[in-house]
């Protein structure tokens, strides 16, 4: 019944280093070259784009080369030297075919990431294949001690190919969220309402001078910051309560409640968007700051309710109860000791509540539909309404806006997180 | 004076080619019809043939092709027998013609809500809904007879009222007696449940009801009251001419919104619109909080901040300024050498506003996912690579499953989201570019729709109605997902 | 069966600390070898550096002669037990065992009739042959335990290595499990590789132990001979007082009822 030979068969010393050693190159290339396809197609679909039919063609062309290639280099194994042979000729190819595509075209940025996302690889292809290490082990005639040395190089470089395969892919993703925002900065500083042309050629402070002296931007301000701060206190002094007492009491009627919470956070507002215009309406609440308040501070209630609730669980129990003890009512309790306890849990749910007031359109837009009570995010996008666009104070007007609330998010980044999945989605 | 003048002698140079055809001529348009309306008034030069079309035209300033110009509504001269006739009021858009007899009948409307009159008519007038309020609109009518013969009336224009003065006022005590009802039964059933904890000897949370009074009490008048009064809403005729006196027509207001053209064609994209935005924001979030979930990388927070600021940048501001880079002036054309005007095209336009979504949402998804893997257990990573596994079955067989316990309720959260995403649909193409006036246009997705029939048409009553059918088909979808995934124990 | 061998083995991290200090120890063939010291003594890294998880930074490490310290984990014909048992929390029990069988490629991997006939061997050699469709979190820690050890003894590994699986149990638990670990390294006849600090789980278990403190080996000698004759005041303090001081207080606690 017991097995005493092993699945892992050990024959000579080092056959294992023998057997199992692959250049960290090899690998790194045949795991690198799907994303070079893929960039391919995409140089493919943009030329289609521009029209430019040639290079559309050569560009297929590439991608075929190059899925040759892939198919090669994972054929490509000890004792298959003239697969490696053929590898440096197809690269060689790639390379040829990448840098003619490129001096053939309009030669603009984009165009040089093309080129370097074709030629880079290839290159790459080139010199690792040609190394000597590569060549001994593609040769079939890799000793032991050969072997051995390889796997030890293989453990660094791996790690360093893997960092880089890392960085690569978060550049790319920083460049596509970036792209926008360098952008609106051009348009900001640019004189006039245009959108293309220059980059960062004539520097102009006219759109910022423009907004800041514009009547209208402070009234849209104005209502902004009464409506956010408003919203904040309404909406803690309702959320304090309730989150203390679904984390401490238990109640008759507590899931129920908890459970509604939850519900009003899954389906948003826009669903009773309707029905809360004319109930508004009615009350007179329409264009007006309590109208925006009472709405956003319901809108935002569970989910402080669940921060908060998150944050006082936290709080450990024998401090209550020491406090009762001591003869300390309930109430006591709660705004002697909890609440100053609590500050911080308070703020990070309060600025969180300002923000999103502060940044809060569709509501905005539909109670508050004459021009001296818009919130900022009405306002701004009414300097983009299809009749007169100014793109210019448009522009600066967004930087000055998103600039503080960028800030204190970055700033309160970690603890909204935390307050987020400390009752949310987690779980 | 001098318009029919005018119109009096384009008919007589025109007559002779044009004797086959009815035109329209003596036009007249009136600006105060009401809030955001104009009336159209004129009278056909013959009584119109079977098989004709007449097309209400619309711009922004005269115009005589109708390339320059937006189709408004358009009415079909044939067999009105066995169609509806809805009374004046009980439509948006109310039309009556005359058979030369002076006295004006409802149009009647066929199964798509188009309205026809009878072979024979000779005047029209429409009340036309939904126009932008404060500019000169210059209206025209096409005809376009059984031969395909078509001929375009001269245009006429019209200023509609500036200050969009409601003319209905509401009556305010109904709804403070219902609000009012529902806040003092609330806090009745407090007091209840309070009441019953005493009764059954549970001290410890004696003020519990009262600290989650406020609270309730807010949700209920401001979350659940309203939801109530909207499904009852949905029920009735409200709209801009019926305020506060409206009246129940029972399934009426779900059978328009099931007969709308385009329904079907606005749902889907909805989903399109959902599924494809989630998938890329999971895919594109997986990928980015694998990438930075090493302590060894370099610079791994500024790239985590950088990578925030999607979801930190307010996002209409964000959207806004997408748009800006989307226009042909604008600086997408520049950076990829094309001369694209995506925003014109009904399927660029549906690319465009995916993309946008998908760079606003990958933020939130990369956070959460990042979360969820560092809360993953390391040690059965060592584990793997004991047992001989490769880092990329590791990923797959290890990393994956375990992610799926939170996956599944991230999931249905981001479906939800984007299916009421309403800042990016409006912002960037208003719904548009629009195929024919009425209707959803070609990136309307059912919420921006639904706010058009409320504000810019004044349908309430079937504004609520699309309401809760959007509302129903979230939670059949909800369900179905839930179960199918047995999200319910991740959830709790 | 192989032997295992360290040659002037060092582990120094980034920040200078060295964690073990040129070790040399030769482990035999079928030997039952315990790693015995304090916390931070360094047998954990030892073991991990054996295993492959930590990188050598001077010094060999060989398996049966062949040098290993380049080699993935997967490559060296080892099992590992865990402290914490890392067992696949998504898998069945009998998924848990056999994955690391199932996912060889090649000519290497095993029919599934094959496969299945291992794990009915091992999980009946465990006592887990009625728990094979369970989830790890339905088991207790017991089980989990065995689930652990049959993970890494269902390829026949030729090292077994474990790194103090019984800390988490109960005091009864390990008194059982401690005989089982026994009888099963008995009847398999694979080298193993125990670390603990635990000197009774040492001297019960070992046929050599190999004492070591701040990443030095103080001594490497069967149990009693360890135990007669420490070979410094440190392992005297370590083993002999403390094993005395048992002894004492079973003596004073029960003595006088004898």
């Amino acid at each position: 019944m017991i097995r005493n030979a092993s699945s892992f068969s050990m024959g000579e010393d080092g056959d294992l280093a023998r057997r199992w050693y692959i250049p960290a190159e090899i690998e790194s290339l045949r795991n690198l070259f799907p994303f070079v396809l893929v960039i391919n197609l995409v140089s493919f679909w943009l030329f289609i784009l521009r029209e430019d039919f040639d290079s559309a063609f050569s560009a297929s062309m590439q991608f075929l080369v190059s899925a040759i290639l892939l198919f090669m280099l994972k054929k490509l194994d000890r004792g298959k030297r003239f697969i490696r042979d053929g590898v440096i000729g197809i690269s060689g190819l790639i390379l040829l075919l990448s840098i003619l595509q490129f001096l053939s075209g309009p030669q603009i940025t984009i165009d040089i990431w093309m080129m370097l996302w074709s030629s880079i690889p290839a290159l790459w292809v080139i010199l690792s294949v040609s190394k000597p290490v590569v060549t001994l082990w593609a040769s079939g005639k890799q000793t032991v001690h050969s072997a051995e040395l390889g796997l030890s190089r293989n453990r660094k470089i791996k790690r360093f190919h893997g960092m880089i395969l890392r960085h690569i892919a978060l550049l790319h993703a920083v460049a596509f969220v970036v792209l926008p925002i360098l952008w609106i900065l051009d348009v900001a500083l640019s004189p006039g309402n245009s959108l293309g042309g220059g980059f960062f050629e004539i520097i102009t402070m006219e759109h910022f001078s423009n907004i800041l002296s514009s009547d209208s931007f402070w009234v849209w301000a104005r209502n902004s910051v009464i409506v956010s701060i408003g919203t904040t206190m309404l909406g803690l002094a309702l959320a304090i309560p309730a989150g203390y007492a679904f984390s401490r009491f238990r109640f008759r009627g507590r899931d129920y409640a908890m459970f509604s919470f939850l519900l009003v956070q899954m389906f948003p507002g826009v669903i009773i968007l309707v029905p809360y215009f004319l109930v508004m309406k009615a009350l007179g609440l329409l264009n007006s700051s309590l109208g925006l308040i009472l709405a956003y501070s319901v809108t935002a209630l569970p989910l402080c309710v669940w921060m908060l609730k998150g944050f006082f669980d936290t709080v450990p129990k024998e401090l209550e109860e020491a406090a009762l003890v001591d003869g300390c009512s309930q109430n006591q309790v709660f705004w002697r000791i909890i609440l100053p306890l609590s500050i911080p849990a308070v703020a990070v749910t309060a600025l969180f509540s300002f923000l999103a007031a502060w940044n809060e359109f569709l509501l905005a837009l539909t109670f508050n539909t004459s021009e001296d009570m818009y919130t900022l995010p009405v306002g701004l996008a009414s300097l983009i309404s299809s009749t007169g666009q100014a793109w210019g104070d448009f522009a600066a007007a967004s930087l000055l806006v998103s600039l503080p609330v960028v800030i204190l998010f970055i700033a309160f980044q970690r603890f909204l997180i935390e307050g987020l999945s400390a009752g949310g989605v987690k779980g | 004076m001098k318009k029919y003048l005018v119109i009096f002698a384009l008919v007589i140079f025109c007559l002779p080619p044009m004797v086959e055809a009815s035109e329209a001529t003596q036009l007249e348009a009136d600006g105060d019809a009401g809030y955001r309306k104009v009336g159209l008034n004129w009278l056909m030069n013959s009584p119109v043939e079977a098989n004709t079309t007449l097309e209400i035209w619309m711009n922004e300033s005269s115009f005589s092709d109708t390339i320059d110009a937006t189709k408004h509504s358009m009415i079909r001269v044939g067999n009105v027998s066995g169609l509806q006739q809805p009374g004046f009021g009980e439509w948006y858009d109310d039309c009556s013609y005359e058979m030369g007899d002076g006295a004006y009948l409802p149009v009647y409307r066929d199964s798509y809500g188009v309205a026809v009159v009878p072979q024979g008519t000779i005047g029209v007038n429409c009340t036309l809904t939904g126009l932008p309020s404060g500019i000169e609109i210059h209206l025209a009518v096409l005809t376009i007879d059984a031969d395909e013969n078509s001929i375009l009336s001269s245009s006429i224009a019209s200023t509609s009222i500036v200050n969009d003065v409601e003319t209905v006022v509401i009556e305010t005590s109904p709804y403070i007696f219902a609000i009012g009802s529902i806040a003092l039964s609330m806090i009745a059933l407090l007091f209840v449940l309070r009441w019953m904890d005493n009764r059954d000897g549970r001290n410890t949370s004696r003020s519990a009801h009262f600290y989650i009074a406020p609270a309730i009490l807010a949700l209920s008048v401001l979350t659940f009251y309203p939801v109530l009064y909207g499904i009852w809403l949905s029920f009735t005729n409200a709209d801009q001419s019926h305020l506060g006196e409206q009246s129940f027509i029972g399934l009426n207001n779900f059978l328009t919104v099931i007969s709308t053209s385009g329904f079907f064609r606005v749902t889907v994209f909805t989903l399109v619109w959902s599924v494809v935005n989630v998938a890329a924001h999971i895919g594109f979030g997986l990928i980015l909080a694998m990438a930075l979930n090493s302590s060894e990388l370099k610079g791994r927070s500024v790239y985590r901040t950088a990578l925030l600021l999607p979801w930190a940048i307010p996002s209409y501001i964000s959207v806004l300024v997408w748009r800006g880079l989307y226009e042909p002036a604008g600086a997408l054309n520049d950076f990829l050498g094309t001369n694209l005007n995506l925003l014109a095209d009904a399927n660029g336009a549906r690319i465009v506003v995916i993309l946008v979504n998908i760079w606003l949402g990958i933020p939130f998804m990369m956070m959460s996912i990042s979360g969820a893997l560092q809360a993953l257990p390391k040690d059965m990573y060592e584990a793997a690579e004991v047992d001989g596994i490769d880092a990329f079955s590791r990923f797959r067989f290890l990393t994956l499953p375990n992610l799926r316990s939170a996956l599944i309720p991230l999931s249905l959260l981001g479906f939800i989201w984007t299916f009421n995403m309403f800042n990016v649909i409006y912002l960037m193409t208003d719904g548009g570019p629009n195929l024919d006036f009425d209707g959803p246009g070609s990136t309307d997705i059912l919420i921006t729709y639904v706010y058009d029939v409320a504000f810019r048409d004044g349908a309430y009553g079937v504004a609520a109605a699309w309401s809760v059918v959007i509302f129903l088909m979230l939670v059949a979808f909800s369900w179905t997902y839930m179960k199918k995934t047995n999200a319910t124990e991740a959830v709790s | 069966m192989v032997n295992v061998s360290f040659r002037k083995v060092t582990k120094r991290y980034e920040n200078g600390f060295t964690a073990v200090n040129e070790l040399n120890l030769e482990i035999n063939e079928g030997e039952f070898l315990v790693l015995l010291g304090p916390s931070g003594c360094g047998k954990s890294t030892t073991l991990r550096m054996l295993a492959g998880l930590e990188d050598v930074t001077e010094g060999d490490i060989s398996i049966g002669g062949a040098r290993v310290n380049d080699l993935p984990p997967g490559a060296r014909g080892i099992g590992m037990v865990f402290q914490s048992y890392a067992l696949y929390p998504h898998m069945s029990i009998s998924d848990n065992l056999s994955f690391g069988l199932r996912m060889q490629k090649g000519e290497e991997r095993m029919s599934d009739e094959e496969i299945n006939k291992l794990i009915i061997e091992t999980s009946s050699m465990l006592g887990l042959s009625s728990e094979l469709d369970k989830k790890p979190k339905q088991l207790s820690g017991g089980q989990r335990q065995r689930v652990a050890l049959g993970r890494a003894l269902i390829k026949r590994p030729k090292v077994l290595l474990m790194d103090e699986p019984l800390s988490n149990l109960d005091a009864e638990l390990r008194q059982q499990m401690r005989v089982e670990i026994r009888r099963l390294h008995d009847e398999l006849g694979m080298t193993t590789v125990y670390v603990t600090h635990d000197q009774i789980e040492a001297m019960t278990l070992a046929d050599r132990i190999a004492v070591l403190n701040e990443g030095e080996l103080q001594q490497h000698a069967p149990p009693m001979d360890v135990y007669r004759n420490p070979s410094n005041p440190f392992i005297e303090g370590f083993l002999c007082d403390h094993l005395n001081d048992i002894v004492e207080t079973a003596n004073s606690l029960f003595g006088e009822e004898e």
